[in-house]
């Protein structure tokens, strides 16, 4: 289980996350709303230890950093490093050893090609494949389904109902409601710095409403 | 690594491969011209001349080709009117400005095989990148060895060393040492042993021609292994001193102080690992 207390994160003077609190348990899937610069991601990093923050989080399992898989949103890969030698890679950081790849290889990629010259949604379905092969305990997907064509879109979400089943920790966020309706059991809503209470699957569509904000309608003045 | 420190390598190596170029090979000048066009026409990569053609109007777009090309092709001109090849470096300065006209639309997506699958990464890059510069290497072993240069091939083998240490130069992003669940300390083991590792099998086939074509001198080859495989791991060190910042201008200063007079590294490289394991310990722990 993990649990965030007070977290605070500011860069500069602008306070990003002011206080936030929540829990992740085991066998559930988190989705984590809110419109964009919200601060999501910048919640993920900090309980990744990518970013630094004051606060405390506590995992039961240990440093959550060694147990974590995390899919960035734009996921960045080395020059001149081929798909299979990427996850070779990640294989390697975590002392996985797997001698066949292409019976790992779920989104049919083309693993022999520099990973670089993919096209957005092969990156992300790469970066996904290289956080599964880790056999990480908790899963951090920051937009899974950006970019990914609907046959893949709906392989990520049998993914993560199979790592669900495997009693793993998954947080996500999305901009597509209906991905997190889908999937996730308990949502966050984060905005201006603070988060709301864990929100149950029979409230989401309060959550809908809120992320649709107030009708902007656009007058012929406004380009 | 600093601009100046740069700078001045690779216009030694430059230097250096020139004089052999024209020293070891038949009709050096033609050769000589062709490696340098073959250079310009690498360095004009598909993506970059894209974005370039974007970016500016036709007229802007091709004088900035032609002043990028010219200014590559420069420094192959200046040892040609050196070696009073005037006639050619010419010809390899107009070719370098033709080159400016031609598409660059064909891309040679190759993935150039490696022997370092296992470990991917610095090497699995650099020797991508730099392979060329390897093959030239044992291309100029084999005249040393043959015209009877032991010193000129002890120093291929260094600078081959050198090359391989110049992969250890780019700074990784944070995201690449976070996946690693290990302790610092055992982080930079694992470096240490992908190193020792792939410096020999790119070294090896130079190292066993010296060990069979130099028997007597066997004692000297082993120690420049040593004091090779010490500069790669230097430089790997060096990158983690001030991670996820770039090398400082001081550090690169004392890494070169070592290339120059290889037994300061006995003191250095402690100084680095301790300096290393700490600067790592604020991304990595049990």
């Amino acid at each position: 289980m993990i649990k965030v207390e007070s977290l605070i994160k500011s860069f500069g003077k602008k306070r990003i996350l002011d206080k936030v609190n929540f829990s992740f348990e085991p066998g559930k899937v988190y989705g984590i709303v809110g419109k964009n610069g919200a601060g999501k991601t910048t919640l993920f990093e900090c309980l990744l230890g990518l970013e630094s923050y004051s606060g405390k989080i506590e995992c039961s399992l240990g440093s959550v950093k060694n147990i974590a898989g995390y899919l960035p949103t734009n996921p960045y890969f080395l020059s001149f490093l081929t798909g299979k030698e990427y996850l070779q890679l990640m294989c390697n950081a975590r002392n996985i050893n797997i001698s066949s790849f292409s019976d790992k290889n779920i989104f049919n990629l083309p693993l022999h090609q520099y990973a670089e010259t993919y096209s957005t949604g092969m990156k992300k379905k790469l970066a996904l494949t290289g956080i599964l092969l880790q056999k990480n305990e908790i899963f951090v997907l920051d937009e899974p389904y950006n970019g990914v064509d609907i046959e893949s879109n709906i392989l990520i979400s049998e993914v993560i109902q199979r790592l669900k089943e495997l009693n793993k920790t998954i947080i996500l966020s999305s901009h597509i409601f209906s991905t997190l309706k889908d999937n996730c059991d308990i949502l966050y809503y984060v905005n201006n710095g603070n988060t709301s209470e864990a929100i149950e699957k029979e409230q989401f569509s309060s959550i809908e409403t809120l992320l649709k904000g107030k009708e902007i309608s656009l007058t012929k003045f406004d380009f | 690594m600093h601009p100046l420190i740069s700078g001045l390598l690779i216009s030694i190596i430059f230097f250096s491969l020139s004089v052999l170029i024209f020293s070891k090979i038949a009709f050096p000048m033609y050769a000589y011209c062709l490696v340098g066009i073959a250079f310009i026409a690498r360095i004009s990569s598909k993506k970059r001349v894209e974005f370039l053609e974007r970016c500016f109007k036709e007229n802007e777009f091709y004088r900035i080709r032609i002043l990028e090309n010219g200014i590559l092709a420069l420094p192959f001109v200046c040892f040609l009117i050196y070696k009073n090849e005037t006639l050619l470096s010419i010809g390899l300065l107009l070719s370098s400005f033709i080159l400016t006209l031609l598409p660059v639309r064909a891309k040679f997506n190759i993935t150039i095989p490696t022997p370092f699958g296992k470990f991917p990464f610095e090497f699995t890059r650099g020797f991508r990148r730099f392979f060329l510069l390897h093959f030239v290497a044992y291309f100029v072993t084999y005249f040393a060895i043959e015209s009877n240069n032991f010193n000129l091939s002890i120093f291929i083998l260094l600078i081959t060393f050198l090359i391989s240490a110049v992969y250890y130069s780019f700074v990784e992003p944070l995201y690449f040492l976070w996946i690693y669940n290990h302790n610092p300390k055992l982080f930079i083991r694992h470096k240490l042993r992908t190193i020792f590792m792939y410096s020999l099998v790119l070294e090896l086939p130079i190292a066993i021609s010296l060990f069979i074509f130099f028997p007597a001198q066997y004692w000297i080859t082993l120690i420049a292994l040593l004091i090779g495989i010490s500069y790669v791991a230097l430089f790997m060190l060096m990158k983690y001193v001030s991670y996820p910042f770039g090398v400082t201008f001081a550090d690169e200063l004392i890494v070169a102080a070592c290339v120059l007079y290889p037994p300061l590294i006995l003191v250095v490289a402690p100084l680095f690992y301790y300096r290393s394991v700490k600067t790592l310990s604020k991304f990595l722990h049990d």
